[in-house]
């Protein structure tokens, strides 16, 4: 069976790291970011939403964060308040003992080195008329580290550690196709060998053969560099694949997060069993019975009072209408549920 | 939310005018003196105050502009200078030969430009369409005044079929208009070509297609009405070009509207008649913007009564 | 007899420079009534393109240059226009990848199924509004009365999918062609969607071409599969068959290359390389330059389909029947 695929990626990192041997890296408490959804007027008010509504997590050196949810649901806005490219309205998220909520300028640009941002649109975040060696070489330009001649020879050996073939460099981005523009960003982020990676939706619109050689590039460079990444895909496929831990959002909060294996293989939050099971599994002969979840997801704008999930929830009871559950800990195994609280 | 809608636009209209009219006092004043303009050369000092009093030049112009404003607020346009009529009832009484020609002309542009567009963009990169293209650019290239220059000389001095000044017929209204609205025809005919392209390479025009809904059809009930949303709001904006127009066109062909009276005016510098006429022509933008917020409303359902795209759900 | 029937299908398209190329080069697979074939592939490998032409749709550069689609006995690739027009409206009916945008965005949602139900059934206005609104109903509509008169950006996008599929099964279809029908809606609706189609098939007894790229949605949902590659059909069998003895390398490469939601994948295959542009086919097999089990013949020379009617396949170096585990 291996013989016929060209190569193979065997991930870097051991999967189950000792939790407790690697520092914290990055510290979330309580994170909450609320916006403006209809402008306000002399006449009425400005409505606003939270986004992200008091979200705490943590993530620890070496390790690989899945955020996972649908869309709205505000992974993506996490992910700007953990790499600090937006301010929470309140709580803090501290990397490395810097409070990213609270840099001035200066130390704000500084953090820029150790936390780098890759994100689905590869087009955008890369100058369309700039040679592709050139562009990656630009970080280390820009924050002048080594000789120029230095930086030429780093800018190479990571262009060749993403798989760009040489005939490639001095392409622009618009003779490249998507995946390849993909390694460039990639190449780009890793160019001044950041601390955190984090990756919003990268392989999102990249077919599967092509999905599968940017992921298997991502776990090598993690374990090339000793990266902590976060990783935030609508995939639960892809997140299983590459994350240790991984937090499922709905509606703005976190309902279940801890180790991938637990979560994945022992779901305990109904939303999270629901996701799962709707995932289709590429095995004609484990067709299963799905658990359906009827109707839409509420509007982000307007989430339902108590637990957020109860409009759509198999589980749901009087309680559930009106008090909102807490994120409860077993271990590293955290739940938000009332049910969670009584079943093992 | 449609009558606060309302009363904001109104608002906001009503806004716009105070700001035309104050600006356009303020120039015309710090441009030059009128009685210098009006009065022959050798009048002495006496007869120069005299006027001045009379019009009230010599008070300072913060005062006159707070009597003017006083005197709006009343109907009271102030008086021509020059023959001391009403400046409201002499450009009143030329209004109706503009309307005319602005209405006809735009009549004429539409019933022309919209189907050439539409033509244009089914047959688009044909020879239909590379004609449509060139008959836009070379109607919207060539100045005014140049192409009623042609038609006169065509029509009135080798033909001898058409007058070519007054507006006494009908007969007078055809060259004036056609001069008028070929301009905004063609650029009607370009814009609707553009939107029927973007529209037709719509999703939703290949559903209709697989229902099995034949070319008219999807023309009429699927293309058409999403073509006519960005369509209406160009029509609106192109409006103030239209009327900028109409002053050069009814001066080429001495049709006796507001435009010919504004260049008249602007000449002699009556202030009276030159700020009333470039308040009509204020009016007439701030309500064609009006009419198109309104039918932009109408025709799409996205934009909510209160003119703000409704928030995604 | 199958339903559906398509043979060597070639589609041309006129390239504005003159040249002409050739998005489908052989798309040979049959569908029966009742039943779901998968039409799997990734981006640009003529899967859509395929059905545009089953259906008449092709863009306007476009045509069918050569093969045969087969309708119930009825061959549509000679039809005009016009013939193919009640084609669709009899026998055909897509349900599109982005609702939202598929559905026009100034018509109320039960007057543009309305329309279709007039042109399928030549009903009434009156008649068609008040099947609109059953179908709604039919479809799982939340307040159905109400999204009679909304419009599409008032509605989620699985409800107006919900409401292009009410469209499409005016008129009870006999052919369904669902292509990327869930590829833009969060797993939860996805998961309503295809239980709906699958569910609307039964009643209706229609078959359905599922166009996708998610090989998960084809293990869950198809009868038999057909694997695309560079506008070729390269494997078709069952779906079984497909997903545990795959025989062509690009088949069996994309199944390995995919991470799983259900056991933990140590390691994913990975196809280096990609697919060669449209205009710039190689010689012999597309796949060969990224093939580690091409042979010197698979790039001279063009494979042609082997193996029997249950399970083809075209590669001169197939994988064995059955593999060791």
């Amino acid at each position: 069976m291996s013989s016929l695929v060209i190569e193979k990626a065997e991930i870097g990192t051991p999967r189950h790291r000792d939790a407790v041997s690697s520092p914290t890296l990055l510290a979330a408490e309580n994170l909450s970011r609320s916006f403006v959804y209809r402008r306000g007027s002399l006449l009425r008010r400005e409505a606003r939403f939270r986004a992200v509504d008091d979200v705490s997590l943590t993530l620890r050196e070496g390790e690989t964060l899945g955020i996972v949810g649908e869309s709205g649901c505000g992974k993506s806005t996490l992910g700007r308040l953990l790499s600090g490219l937006a301010r929470p309205d309140a709580g803090s998220a501290t990397f490395a003992d810097l409070s990213l909520s609270s840099l001035s300028g200066q130390a704000w640009r500084a953090s820029r080195r150790d936390i780098q941002v890759i994100f689905q649109d590869t087009a955008g975040s890369l100058d369309p008329r700039l040679p592709i060696e050139e562009q990656v070489r630009e970080p280390l330009d820009l924050h002048a580290i080594g000789t120029p001649e230095s930086r030429v020879q780093a800018a190479q050996e990571m262009l060749d550690a993403v798989r760009l073939g040489r005939h490639m460099w001095g392409s622009v981005p618009g003779e490249l196709s998507g995946g390849q523009q993909q390694r460039v960003v990639i190449a780009r982020a890793l160019i001044l060998k950041p601390r955190l990676l984090v990756c919003d939706e990268p392989v999102a619109a990249l077919d599967v053969s092509i999905q599968a050689q940017i992921i298997s590039i991502l776990q090598d460079m993690r374990s090339r560099l000793g990266l902590s990444m976060i990783f935030i895909s609508h995939d639960l496929g892809i997140v299983r694949h590459i994350a240790d831990h991984v937090a499922i959002m709905y509606l703005g909060q976190i309902v279940e997060s801890g180790p991938s294996e637990t979560v994945f293989s022992d779901p305990a939050h109904p939303y999270t069993r629901a996701l799962i099971s709707a995932v289709p599994v590429p095995d004609p002969k484990r067709r299963r019975q799905r658990r359906l979840l009827s109707g839409d997801p509420p509007s982000p704008h307007t989430p339902p009072p108590g637990c957020r999930f109860h409009t759509r929830c198999p589980l749901k009871v009087e309680r559930c209408t009106s008090e909102e559950p807490r994120l409860t800990l077993q271990g590293a195994h955290g739940v938000a549920c009332h049910f969670a609280e009584v079943a093992p | 939310m449609r009558p606060t809608y309302l009363l904001w636009k109104t608002l906001r209209a009503i806004l716009t005018m105070w700001l035309v009219v104050t600006f356009v006092f303020f120039v015309l004043r710090l441009t030059g003196d009128p009685v210098a303009q009006l009065l022959p050369d050798d009048v002495d000092q006496n007869t120069i105050d005299f006027y001045r009093h009379l019009w009230g030049l010599d008070q300072p112009i913060l005062v006159q502009y707070w009597r003017y404003m006083v005197a709006l607020t009343q109907g009271d346009f102030g008086i021509s200078f020059r023959d001391n009529q009403d400046a409201l009832q002499l450009v009143l009484s030329r209004l109706p030969k503009t309307a005319l020609l602005g209405f006809v002309s735009l009549v004429f542009a539409l019933v022309f430009g919209i189907p050439l567009g539409v033509i244009a963009a089914l047959k688009k990169d044909t020879a239909v369409d590379r004609f449509v293209v060139g008959f836009a650019v070379f109607g919207f290239s060539l100045p005014n005044f140049f192409l009623g220059i042609l038609l006169i000389l065509a029509f009135s001095l080798h033909l001898r079929i058409l007058p070519s000044s007054g507006s006494d017929s009908w007969q007078h209204l055809i060259m004036p208009a056609f001069t008028l609205g070929t301009a905004f025809g063609a650029q009607i005919a370009r814009y609707t070509r553009s939107a029927m392209i973007d529209v037709l390479n719509k999703p939703y025009m290949r559903t209709a297609e697989s229902k099995g809904a034949g070319d008219l059809l999807r023309l009429y009930r699927h293309a058409l009405p999403n073509a006519a949303i960005p369509l209406i709001t160009i029509i609106g904006l192109k409006m103030g070009e239209l009327i900028g127009s109409a002053v050069i066109t009814e001066n080429v062909f001495a049709w006796p509207g507001i435009g010919r009276l504004l260049t008249f005016s602007v000449a002699a510098r009556d202030l009276a008649v030159v700020q009333c006429i470039l308040m009509i022509i204020a009016l007439t933008m701030v309500v064609s913007n009006l009419v198109v917020d309104i039918l932009y409303g109408w025709l799409d359902p996205r934009i909510r009564a209160d003119g703000t795209p409704e928030a995604a759900r | 007899m199958p339903l559906l029937q398509v043979s060597d299908l070639e589609v041309t398209i006129a390239a504005r420079s003159g040249e002409a190329v050739k998005p489908v080069r052989n798309g040979s697979f049959s569908v029966t009534a009742g039943e779901t074939l998968a039409l799997v592939g990734e981006s640009g490998c003529g899967k859509s393109i395929t059905c545009f032409a089953v259906a008449g749709l092709l863009p306007k550069r476009a045509n069918i240059s050569a093969g045969s689609v087969m309708l119930d006995g009825r061959e549509l690739a000679v039809l005009d226009r016009k013939a193919m027009r009640l084609v669709r409206r009899r026998d055909i009916a897509f349900v599109f990848q982005d609702a939202t945008n598929g559905l026009n965005p100034v018509k109320p949602i039960g007057w543009q199924i309305a329309e279709a139900v007039r042109l399928r059934e030549g009903a009434s206005w009156k008649a068609s509004h008040a099947r609109a609104l059953d179908l709604l109903r039919r479809v799982g509509m939340p307040e159905p009365k109400r999204r009679m008169r909304e419009f599409p950006h008032q509605l989620s996008g699985g409800m107006n999918q919900r409401a292009m599929i009410a469209l499409a099964i005016a008129g009870s279809p006999k052919l369904l062609i669902a292509d990327e029908a869930t590829t833009a809606l969060d797993v939860t609706i996805q998961a309503q969607i295809m239980a709906l189609i699958a569910d609307l098939q039964r009643e209706i007894g229609m078959a359905v071409l599922l166009v996708t790229h998610d090989l998960g949605l084809v293990a869950e949902y198809a009868d038999h599969v057909a694997v695309m590659y560079a506008g070729r059909v390269v494997e078709r069998a069952d779906v079984e068959s497909l997903f545990a003895t795959p025989r062509h390398p690009y088949a069996r490469g994309l199944l390995d290359a995919l991470p799983r939601v259900d056991r933990v994948s140590r390691e994913l295959a990975i196809i280096e390389g990609q697919v060669p542009p449209i205009n710039a086919m190689p010689a012999g097999c597309a796949f060969a330059p990224r093939c580690a089990r091409a042979l010197p013949r698979c790039r001279a020379e063009a494979p042609v389909m082997l193996g029997g009617s249950d399970h083809a396949f075209s590669c001169f170096n197939s994988l064995p029947e059955r593999e060791a585990a």
